[in-house]
């Protein structure tokens, strides 16, 4: 599974997105969450998703607890959609993880723009940056007393928002420059001649894959229409 | 060969007074070994950008005189105007990129894929080049540099030095015929660079033109065939193989750079404060994954003295300070403040830890609002006024940090430590991309503190700070 071509992870990580949105039972969204923690532990492992699958039980259990609260609106719905997002991050995972030459040269086989593919390759390139300086200004705002104790990320949300963002923007937009200055000298640009290194071909079991994917997201909205009609 | 003359650049619509390089001719020769030096802001960079095309076709700016690239005009200027980038420019980036290799100095921002391969073969992708020659390229550059065994790795994973040559293979994928390095040294321990300076000497014997901007000069001896030295966006000196490294200790100190003598071993000073250590660390172990990282490490440290922390890269010189600063737990052993046991979310209280890049310790939109930030202190507090005007930041107290020069930022966050009144304060390569200068003068901030009677604790491997700030070293193998 590890290398699985990434045409396949792509299809298999949109429809789940897809599916994820329109699906309405619980049951049906546990499946695809059960499905999606499979795909992906296959193919990067289980360590990289445990923060997300965290996530997931996180706002399962604040669900819970404000099934019967009162005066928050829309919120319970907010978290449902948000629970669900997280099912697609999951999926993102195995896309994410694929060497950054793999996936433009699949994204080009795949005769999509240079542009859209240039940044999304940016785009898997920033997260692990995004994540490291992100864990970077946590680190330095222990030092400055900036939000220590969950009282004070509760009472100071707002003061707490601008001292991360300030900084990751700072840090991100930096980066992001020299990024693209390094990028210019090495040739990248949307017009200009390309041939990827790696040769992109679909294997029969990339073929068995991409099925099963179809397959297994298929039925869970099937199973998702069968309970829906009978209720 | 390369050819600029009286070559002017200044960044933005040209509303400044003053240009940020300034009248820049210059002649390097096929094969030849060029240093570039001077303080931090000379120009060192903004010269690059020019060489690479950057300036001003990525960085926007107003630029005049002529720049020859093997003897093919890259741009020139009508006399007394601005060049056009759209008429006097004859080569774009891309193009001067298949002459001019470049090695930026921050790995982190210069790495667009996350694989070894991916990122050394982009370059060649992105010109087209068949496959079957990017696959004998790669061969050629692993015969040269002999990066075998970093293909296919995780770059986030590679130590400074692996990620540094894994920056100079990409650079010479194409084949270019000059190589362009901006501080290539600034994250490397002593060993790295002198592997760093092997491969320099080995690019030369094979024929590559080489342009180095560096602060840190001794380990480039038995490369460069020239010292320029920068000042205020002009050449201020030039020097030859033979002359340049004859240059006094107070030659180069006078000029605001680093020595080019050899750095003498360091000899402790004995200055500290009490005979009772503040801080002690016994019999820690910690490890990660399969690697024993510290076994059975103690150590002592005392109030007013200044400790260097140093090792290879990758030892956990930080890994240990992070121990000691409790964001880390160790697995066996103690760290003992005061004389007590103090757990580690208790030792945060008393430490602060200055990392290397200021851009992640700045919150607030004025220096002032950045020192006392959740202090005891009010901004107009005679304490605060005191250290603003000791650390030189006075005149900036409004100003929004994130606009400081880098210099500036670390003593911003270096004031907001002391004010904190923390008795322990660790700094992480504090001095990395310091001309000699600006090192000397965070020397003179560290010694201040350390006289206030803070216990100081330095990740560094830069031997000639060391030598001046350093009471004591602990190296960790």
């Amino acid at each position: 599974m590890k290398n699985l071509d990434i045409r396949v992870r792509l299809a298999a990580m949109l429809l789940v997105a897809l599916a994820v949105l329109f699906i309405k039972s619980e049951i049906t969204v546990y499946m695809m969450l059960m499905y999606a923690v499979l795909w992906t532990g296959l193919i990067v492992g289980g360590k990289k998703i445990v923060l997300q699958i965290a996530l997931f039980a996180g706002l399962e259990a604040l669900l819970f607890l404000l099934k019967d609260a009162e005066h928050i609106g829309n919120l319970p719905l907010l978290i449902v959609y948000i629970r669900r997002l997280v099912i697609a991050v999951i999926m993102a995972y195995p896309v994410a993880n694929a060497p950054t030459g793999k996936l433009i040269a699949s994204l080009d086989r795949l005769k999509i723009s240079r542009a859209a593919t240039i940044s999304l390759a940016v785009l898997f390139r920033f997260m692990p940056t995004v994540t490291m300086e992100y864990v970077a200004i946590r680190q330095a705002q222990r030092y400055r007393e900036i939000g220590t104790s969950v009282k004070d990320v509760f009472l100071k949300l707002p003061q707490l928002f601008e001292y991360t963002i300030v900084p990751l923007l700072i840090r991100t937009t930096k980066i992001a420059d020299e990024l693209t200055a390094s990028a210019e000298v090495r040739g990248m640009k949307l017009d200009g001649e390309y041939n990827p290194y790696y040769e992109v071909k679909m294997r029969s079991f990339d073929w068995f894959a991409f099925l099963l994917a179809m397959v297994i997201t298929g039925g869970i909205c099937y199973m998702d229409h069968r309970i829906r009609m009978s209720a | 060969m390369i050819e600029l003359k009286n070559v002017s650049f200044q960044y933005g619509s040209g509303k400044k007074k003053e240009y940020d390089l300034k009248d820049i001719s210059m002649l390097i020769a096929d094969g030849e070994c060029v240093i570039l030096t001077g303080e931090s802001g000379c120009g060192k960079t903004t010269l690059t950008r020019i060489l690479n095309g950057l300036c001003p076709n990525f960085y926007e700016g107003q630029l005049q005189g002529s720049y020859t690239l093997n003897g093919e005009q890259v741009f020139a200027s009508k006399k007394g105007q601005t060049a056009d980038p759209e008429e006097d420019y004859e080569k774009s980036v891309d193009e001067i990129g298949m002459v001019v290799g470049n090695v930026f100095q921050d790995p982190r921002s210069q790495f667009f894929a996350i694989n070894t391969t991916d990122e050394i073969v982009l370059a060649m992708e992105n010109r087209g080049f068949a496959r079957e020659r990017m696959k004998e390229q790669l061969g050629k550059v692993d015969a040269l540099m002999g990066i075998e065994a970093l293909l296919d790795r995780n770059l986030f994973k590679l130590s400074s030095g692996e990620k540094q040559k894994v920056a100079i293979a990409s650079a010479l994928s194409v084949e270019p015929q000059v190589i362009l390095l901006d501080e290539p040294s600034a994250n490397l321990d002593p060993e790295g660079m002198k592997r760093l300076g092997k491969l320099l000497g080995k690019l030369k014997e094979k024929g590559y033109t080489i342009i180095i901007s560096e602060h840190r000069l001794g380990y480039l001896k038995d490369v460069a065939d020239r010292m320029i030295v920068m000042r205020d966006g002009m050449i201020k000196s030039e020097y030859r193989r033979g002359i340049f490294y004859e240059l006094s200790d107070e030659k180069m100190t006078g000029m605001g750079l680093r020595v080019l003598s050899e750095i003498p071993g360091f000899e402790p000073t004995g200055r500290k404060k009490g005979d009772t250590p503040i801080l002690r660390v016994e019999k820690i172990c910690l490890k990660r994954g399969k690697r024993k990282l510290f076994d059975n490490l103690s150590a002592e440290f005392y109030r007013g003295q200044i400790t260097a922390i140093t090792g290879v890269n990758g030892v956990g010189k930080t890994t240990f300070c992070k121990i000691i600063s409790g964001e880390i737990k160790q697995q066996k052993g103690s760290v003992f403040i005061y004389g007590e046991n103090t757990p580690a979310k208790k030792r945060i209280r008393d430490c602060f830890f200055v990392g290397q890049d200021a851009d992640y310790q700045i919150f607030t939109p004025t220096v002032l609002a950045e020192v006392t930030l959740n202090t005891e202190y009010s901004a107009d507090n005679e304490e605060v006024i005191r250290m603003l005007k000791e650390f030189d930041l006075w005149q900036f107290r409004n100003r929004h940090p994130a606009s400081l020069s880098g210099g500036q930022k670390q003593r911003v966050i270096l004031a907001a430590a002391l004010l904190r009144n923390r008795p322990i304060l660790i700094l992480d390569e504090p001095t990395s991309g310091l001309d000699g200068r600006h090192m000397r003068i965070i020397a003179e901030y560290l010694r201040r503190a350390a006289e206030k009677g803070t216990c100081i604790l330095v990740i560094t491997h830069d031997r000639e700070f060391i030598n001046i700030a350093a009471d004591e070293v602990l190296e960790i193998h």
